[in-house]
């Protein structure tokens, strides 16, 4: 019964969209609950693949993981691990990330760079190795490579872009093209308490769409947020627990050409000594 | 953002700039430069102006380099320009229009700069899909690195179009690696991705010389050299020396003739198979000598494409030259393209107190074509060849100013054989007078083409194109915060009529520049259409092709500040009276950073 369900919702995704590999976004629960947008509003989090400029606003080494059941389907697991370390003015992460079950698998390992220029531009690359296994047909991969950038506009306001897969990578034997997607927004950040987001989203085979979100925090211990987001109609919503180096966070997304919804769980450790 | 909504947004906009209400800087420049809408300047130019706009500080060699390459300054401008300490000293009425405009956009300009060698530039615009630019620039003394990305709507590929360049100043003059251009005498061999276009406020152009060797900023797709170049002063004169590898979407067909794509759009499956398909090598020998007033150049070049298993050589040649005699200045070219055609230029003007007068003859070879030849024809395909005509003359008494062009143009041959070539002339006349306040601008604009010609049948059956426009400009300054323009188009072509409207709003408040515009028309017929020009960011010179019953709004705001300027705009359109239809939107962002 589970299978015919995966199957149904896997073939629902094939029919409105051709290519369906690497479409899920491994973004961090709070990111998700704003939205799901592909830019990292947060900086923390996996979201580091997609935007990987968002990791220098991690001033310690911090380890993240966040955990999913895509559309609220047990089997079909969804997992992202990243490390990432400060090196003076420059960043560096490492992270893996998981999408499928046992008959379907994709794997993402991505290697992240990002830095600070002038204090007014950051930017970010990360490297990253896809590799799909379907059972009973083998393995394929491929690479790609995503750019991101943030300009800082004031103290409350910044602009941030992303292109991903900027070589137009394919994969397999159909040659069967990863998304590309380019991303411009705005984020507003009102001391560390407000935070609100509006972007452009588009991934460049479909019609593009906008998304936007608030998260308020009245104490550093709990945040919430919500989002939503045009073509496809989403909306979502979440909120974290913090205490001293750990953080946790949960988001929920509906979706509503399917009329289903996904759950997601992440944690986030920043391991206790400064660079 | 469609329908009401859009409607009440506009509705509310407007209310609110009634309100509110000094356009200066770049924006001015560009809504009154002297220039048809159907011929916005060329990239080149519009890149140099905002590199002057950030930069200026004074008249320094940098600046000066730019201005001696913007395409809309007379000679006169120039050398004007260049013999001044400061703009403000500069008499503004030697200047021709489009100088006195510049000029006055000098005077706008703080020259208290902060130092920002490093610029990056973010354009974001949507129609029917998203659009992405992405330029950035860096000087480091008298050296230049740059860079461009493209991806035009509905193209499959994120960064489409990629260009870069090195600048480097050495001790004898300039050498580039990346992406360069060449701009030698008067187009036929050697030119922009624009050919100076024919009719008013053509009259400074027609007789500019090329500047000869530049890096390659422009997101045209097809037209820069990849390779090396080099620029050499020496007492003999400017030795230009080139090689290239150039990818460019082409083909070589059956016959051997050469064909180019110069959309630049890559989305159909035949668009994407000819994405960079020819391989272009290219050598280029450039000398130019100046000996007190006259100018004399020539240039040798050759080149090599190959596509699949076909390939073509051809060599090109050319001398063109520049000389003043008093108040007559004589100039052209004479050039052999691919395949041994010919295409020559010769022009004379005369610059009197009171009065100017330009002619020029042009002659092209049916099937010319070279390297990046680009001159200033009737017809942009040169197949058939063409022999024309150009005069024009300018007076001008205090505030008054008249220009009348005519344009006298046939084709060499025509395709179909047994067929008379086609002909026609073009023919104008413009009055502007300039206030301090309020400047008026009137223009009438004349088209006769004869599509075909048996020679058999009588004159009266044979179907001509003419095509008469009239336009009428004002502009009014309220006050330094608040500018508005109004223009009334009328088309007359054959029998079918085109009217439209279009009223500009520019208002400044602190470092925030609103623009409204509002733009309606009644055209019944695609021959009877009208130009206007369109809402655009900082850096585009976009014009509208109105051919409907209907209207447009749209509205611009720019913010400004030390460290970056954003901008955007908005417009909707309506084809049809009422508005109430869902309107055709289209949008655009930019982001401009200093750093």
């Amino acid at each position: 019964m589970k299978l015919t369900k995966i199957t149904f919702y896997i073939c629902v995704i094939s029919v409105s969209r051709i290519f369906c590999a690497f479409e899920s976004l491994s973004n961090s629960a709070f990111n998700l609950a704003l939205g799901n947008p592909v830019i990292n509003i947060y900086g923390d989090g996996f979201g580091a693949q997609n935007d990987p400029r968002s990791i220098v606003s991690n001033h310690n080494i911090h380890f993240s993981g966040t955990m999913s059941n895509k559309f609220n389907i047990s089997s079909l697991r969804e997992s992202s691990w990243l490390v990432g370390l400060p090196l003076r003015e420059y960043h560096v992460g490492f992270g893996v990330n998981s999408f499928g079950n046992k008959l379907y698998q994709e794997s993402t390992v991505s290697f992240i760079a990002a830095g600070r220029f002038r204090e007014k531009l950051t930017w970010g690359i990360s490297a990253n190795y896809y590799n799909i296994f379907i059972k009973n047909y083998g393995n394929a991969s491929t690479a790609g490579l995503t750019l991101s950038w943030g300009s800082s506009l004031s103290d409350y306001f910044s602009f941030i872009g992303l292109i991903t897969n900027i070589n137009k990578p394919i994969i397999g034997l159909s040659e069967e093209a990863l998304p590309q997607i380019i991303s411009a927004g705005f984020i507003y950040q009102y001391e560390e308490k407000i935070k609100a987001y509006l972007s452009w989203e588009q991934d460049l085979i479909y019609k593009g769409g906008v998304k936007f979100g608030f998260s308020y925090t009245p104490a550093h211990f709990f945040g919430v947020a919500l989002g939503s987001g045009s073509n496809p109609g989403i909306i979502s919503g979440g909120f974290f627990l913090a205490k001293s180096k750990y953080k946790i966070e949960y988001g929920i997304i509906s979706y509503e050409n399917i009329g289903r919804y996904s759950h997601k769980i992440s944690f986030y450790y920043t391991i206790p000594f400064t660079r | 953002m469609e329908g009401i909504p859009i409607k009440l947004v506009f509705t509310i906009l407007f209310l609110l700039l009634g309100e509110l209400c000094h356009s200066q800087g770049l924006n001015q420049l560009l809504s009154q430069i002297n220039r048809e809408e159907e011929n916005p300047l060329p990239d080149d130019d519009i890149l140099s102006l905002e590199y002057i706009e950030y930069s200026y500080s004074g008249l320094n060699s940098t600046i000066i380099y730019h201005i001696e390459g913007l395409s809309f300054l007379d000679e006169g401008d120039i050398a004007l320009i260049k013999s001044s300490n400061e703009s403000q000293s500069i008499p503004l009425n030697k200047l021709s229009e489009n100088g006195e405009l510049f000029v006055e956009f000098l005077n706008t300009l703080n020259q208290i700069k902060l130092p920002t060698d490093i610029y990056f530039k973010q354009y974001f615009t949507a129609k029917n899909d998203l659009q992405v630019r992405l330029t950035g620039r860096i000087n480091r003394r008298d050296n230049e690195f740059g860079f461009l990305v493209e991806r035009d709507p509905f193209e499959v590929k994120a960064l489409d179009q990629t260009s870069m360049y090195l600048n480097i100043k050495t001790r004898f003059g300039n050498i580039i690696f990346g992406d360069f251009q060449i701009n030698n005498g008067f187009g036929l061999l050697l030119w922009r991705s624009v050919p100076v276009k024919k009719g008013i406020g053509s009259f400074s152009q027609l007789s500019r010389i090329g500047k000869g060797l530049k890096v390659y900023k422009s997101s045209h797709e097809n037209w820069n050299f990849r390779g090396v170049g080099s620029k050499i002063y020496t007492r003999f004169g400017r030795i230009t020396i080139s090689i290239g590898e150039t990818k460019r979407d082409g083909v070589i067909d059956s016959t051997g003739q050469l064909k180019i794509f110069n959309t630049g759009i890559h989305v159909s499956e035949s668009e994407i198979s000819r994405k960079e398909s020819l391989n272009e090598k290219s050598s280029i020998l450039n000398w130019e000598k100046e000996v007190q007033k006259t100018i004399f150049g020539s240039t040798v070049l050759s080149a090599q494409w190959v596509e699949n298993k076909r390939q073509l050589n051809t060599i090109g040649q050319s001398l063109y030259f520049k000389t003043t005699i008093d108040v007559i200045e004589l100039f052209g070219e004479m050039a052999i393209g691919n395949n041994r055609t010919h295409a020559s230029v010769l022009g004379i003007k005369s610059g009197f107190k009171l009065f100017k007068y330009i002619g020029i003859i042009r002659s092209i070879d049916p099937k010319y074509s070279s390297l990046r030849s680009n001159p200033s024809t009737e017809w942009s395909s040169t197949l058939d060849g063409e022999n024309g005509i150009y005069q024009s003359i300018l007076f001008k008494i205090n505030n008054h100013r008249f220009s009348l062009f005519n344009d006298i143009f046939k084709k060499r041959v025509n395709s179909d054989p047994g067929l008379y070539p086609e002909s026609g002339f073009e023919s104008g006349a413009q009055y502007e007078k300039r206030g301090k306040k309020f400047t008026l601008r009137l223009r009438v604009k004349n088209e006769n083409k004869t599509p075909t010609n048996t020679g058999f049948i009588a004159d009266e059956l044979i179907k001509k194109i003419i095509t008469t426009r009239y336009q009428a400009t004002g502009y009014y300054t309220h006050s330094n915060q608040l500018k508005s323009k109004l223009q009334l188009n009328v088309t007359a072509a054959n029998e079918s009529m085109g009217y439209g409207i279009n009223y500009r709003m520019d208002k400044q408040i602190s470092h925030v520049n609103y623009i409204f515009d509002w733009t309606s028309s009644d055209v019944k017929s695609f021959d009877a259409r009208i130009y206007f020009w369109d809402i655009n960011l900082p850096g585009e010179m976009r014009s509208k092709m109105v051919s409907y019953i209907g209207h447009n709004l749209g509205i611009r705001v720019v913010f400004k500040s030390e460290q970056y300027r954003l901008s955007f705009r908005l417009s909707s359109t309506w084809k049809n009276s009422y508005l109430n239809i869902h309107p055709e939107v289209n949008s655009g962002l930019l982001l401009e950073s200093y750093f």
